[in-house]
This record gives C-alpha cells, sequence and structure tokens, in this order.
C-alpha cells in the first residue's frame, strides 16, 4: 500500500512511499529514522497524533517532526 | 456554531487553495538575499565609522553584529544553493482544496487561537507562553501573509504577543527572533519546501518547534545575557545588579570598565574621564581645570591661583627673580668721601 511521508527532519519533501501491509507508525519511524528516538520527533498520522502502535492504513499521510529544531541568527 | 466555523473554514481553504496553487507555479524563482547583503554593508560602513572616531566599544560590537549578519548570508545562500538544486523536482502531492482544509481544521486542534483574515490575505496562529531555560518569553503569533509566498525568502513575520525583549534590543523578541524575522536555522529547508507545496499546517508546526527551542552558542542573544546589557566600553554583558552607569553620558558600565573621578568620586566610562598633567590621576571634566598659562588640564590640587603646579612655581620665581632686582635697583650707591 501507499502511504504520503513528509519528513520533516531535512529538506521536508513530501514522498508517496510503499508500505508494507500490518507497519505500525513505531516501525515506520524505525525504518526512515533509523537513528532517531521517537521521543524526539513529532509523529502525525492524517495530522492527528496517534499512538505508535497504530497500523498504517492506505493513503494516510504520515509526518515526522523534529521537536529539537534549533533556529540561528 | 460548529457548522458556521466549519461553513468559513471551507470558504478559506477555497480561496486558500486556489492561491496556493497559483503561487506554486511560481516559485521558481529565487529570492536573493538582497536585505541581508544590504545590511552587511551598512554595519561596514558604521564600523569604518566607529574606527576613525575612536569609539572601540560601538565598533566591537557592529563588529558581532556583522559576524551574524555574514552568517545569516551565508545560510541564505546555502538555501538558494539547496533551492536551485531542487529546481528541477517538483511536488509529487498534488495540493487540493481538501487538503488545506484539513490544514486549517488540523490548526486549530493544534494551536490555542488561529485567526483567518482573507481582507488582509494573512493566517495566523497563536503559540502557548513560552518559556526557554527559565526565560520568559510570552506567546507569539505567527503570521503568514499568504500573497507573500513564493515572493519573499520569508513570508511570515513571528510577532511576541506579550514581548519580553532582550534588554540589549526590543526587536530581539526570542533568541532567533529579530524584527518579528525567524532565523530558521536547521528548519529552513523543511520550512521553504512545506510553503512550497502548500503544506500549511507543517510550516506552521515547524515555525512552532523552533519558537520552542533555543539554539545556544547561535542566537541574536544568549538566553544567559537576556537581561543584561553590554558594557560600553568592554562590550561584555553586565546583570542589572552589576550595572554602574556613567555619571556624565549614562551608558552602562562594567565592574572593570568603571572608573572613579579622583575629584568627585562618581563612577564615569574612559572616554568621559582625563588624566590630570601633573598628578596623572584620572577625573572628570567637571574636576579638572585649565591652567590660565600652558591651557593643560589639572586637577583642583595641583592647581593653585588658576595656574597649575609648574606654572606657578616658574611663575614664582620669576616674581623671586623680579623682587630681586628690584632690590637691587633699590639699594643706595655707595658714595666716597
Amino acid at each position: 500500500m501507499r502511504c504520503l511521508l513528509i519528513n520533516n527532519d531535512g529538506a521536508g519533501f513530501a514522498d508517496y512511499i510503499d508500505v508494507a501491509e500490518g507497519t505500525t507508525v513505531e516501525k515506520l519511524f524505525a525504518q526512515r529514522i533509523p537513528h532517531g528516538r521517537s521521543a524526539d520527533y513529532l509523529i502525525r498520522v492524517n495530522r492527528q497524533p496517534v499512538a505508535s502502535d497504530q497500523v498504517l492504513q492506505e493513503g494516510d499521510r504520515v509526518s515526522i517532526t523534529p521537536t529539537k529544531i534549533e533556529g540561528a541568527v | 456554531m460548529t457548522k458556521r466555523i466549519n461553513q468559513e473554514t471551507v470558504e478559506a481553504a477555497i480561496v486558500l487553495h486556489e492561491l496556493l496553487v497559483g503561487k506554486q507555479r511560481h516559485t521558481d524563482s529565487i529570492s536573493l538575499p538582497t536585505y541581508t547583503w544590504t545590511n552587511i554593508q551598512t554595519l561596514q560602513r558604521q564600523i569604518d565609522t566607529a574606527w576613525q572616531r575612536g569609539w572601540h566599544g560601538a565598533a566591537k560590537r557592529l563588529r558581532e553584529d556583522m559576524v551574524l549578519a555574514v552568517s545569516d548570508c551565508r545560510r541564505q545562500l546555502d538555501d538558494m544553493y539547496r533551492r536551485l538544486e531542487d529546481a528541477g523536482r517538483t511536488p509529487c502531492h498534488k495540493l487540493s482544496a481538501a487538503d488545506v482544509y484539513h490544514d486549517l481544521v488540523a490548526l486549530k486542534n493544534e494551536f490555542e487561537e488561529v485567526d483567518i483574515d482573507l481582507e488582509k490575505k494573512e493566517l495566523s496562529v497563536t503559540t502557548d507562553s513560552i518559556v526557554l531555560d527559565e526565560v520568559f518569553l510570552g506567546p507569539f503569533q505567527i503570521r503568514l501573509e499568504w500573497q507573500h509566498i513564493g515572493q519573499s525568502s520569508q513570508p511570515y513575520r513571528v510577532v511576541a504577543l506579550d514581548p519580553h525583549p532582550a534588554t540589549k534590543s526590543n526587536e530581539i523578541t526570542h533568541p532567533h527572533v529579530q524584527d518579528e524575522r525567524l532565523c530558521e536555522g536547521d528548519g529552513r529547508a523543511a520550512i521553504a519546501a512545506a510553503l512550497a507545496e502548500g503544506r500549511l499546517f507543517d510550516f506552521f508546526l515547524l515555525v512552532s518547534q523552533l519558537l520552542h527551542n533555543y539554539g545556544r552558542g547561535s542566537a541574536y542573544v544568549e538566553l544567559d545575557h537576556w537581561d543584561g546589557e553590554p558594557c560600553s566600553d568592554c562590550g561584555s554583558y553586565v546583570d542589572e545588579d552589576d550595572r554602574y552607569y556613567c555619571h556624565r553620558c549614562d551608558t552602562v558600565l562594567c565592574d572593570g570598565c568603571s572608573h572613579t573621578c579622583q575629584g568627585c568620586d562618581e563612577s564615569f566610562c574612559s572616554g568621559c574621564l582625563s588624566t590630570c598633567s601633573v598628578c596623572c590621576d584620572e577625573f572628570c571634566s567637571a574636576c579638572l581645570e585649565s591652567c590660565q598659562d600652558c591651557r593643560k588640564r589639572v586637577c583642583d590640587e595641583c592647581c593653585e591661583e588658576g595656574h597649575c603646579r609648574h606654572c606657578h612655581q616658574k611663575q614664582q620665581e620669576e616674581n623671586e627673580h623680579d623682587a630681586t632686582e628690584d632690590d637691587l635697583q633699590q639699594e643706595p650707591v655707595a658714595t666716597s668721601v
């Protein structure tokens, strides 16, 4: 199945990705941000906060936004 | 009530969608960092002037501002480079009015207040009160002026609603906000992408996250110095309790740069004190007077009858010499009988 993934931890482009059936939010996060801690990110599915064990559905919009993002001068 | 709010949201979503799709077609143009570059040129002129006039403290502070401005310019050039590299890439997701509607609804759930002003073409969200490292900064309103998307490098403003600015400048309301402009730092590329693709929810979430964080070492004013003011002589930050003020020009001084006039015992900056030409101690201008002969500035103790000690001594010697000559002239001439 296909989901829209928006990874704001970098360039922030939105991409459609293929996701295996039964993939949870936590599993997708581990696949996409292998060195990150999920506590350091706002993970939203269809713009809503969700439990980490929520199973993704066809057409879901998943956004991953770092909470520790620093400005500069 | 809920139905009416939704109706307004739907109307706003349709209008915004039309505008955002129109903008998406025109986001190829890259904005040049002209504002920042002009600022750098202005700072360079100010530094030259400060050096020429001997305002070393001011020159030091301006040089610090210059470092920040050059750093900002470099970031903008990096951003331009990335955007030029990505120019061939088109958004994979075609923005729909439903997307915009869902973004607006999600914003209302995420933020304390969301305002859509169709006349001003502004979409604003209000953050909660932000406290960073125990420094209260208050709530901020992020105002997206959507007619400027694709035309300006930063089509939004960050307005402090209950400002608690740095003592250094009222324009610095957050370590990374000056003149209502957020320095996006690590979030620049993601923010640009969110705006280019019309993802309003992501845009506001990113800006909000930036406002809730503090990048130590890369702020307009570090939070450690938020309530501090720079010493006019050495530029180091001084907290209110440790501050001295020049009695003459009222500038802020640190303990090490506060000089005491040996005449009136008041504190002065180095620029408002002069040395007595005779004893070489430091005095303010009010405690020095000019010698009537040599015009050198001397303190009260080194001044006698309007003359500095040297001139006074010289005058006394001359007077004594004159008196001796007068005495010699007045002595009776011995006559021989």
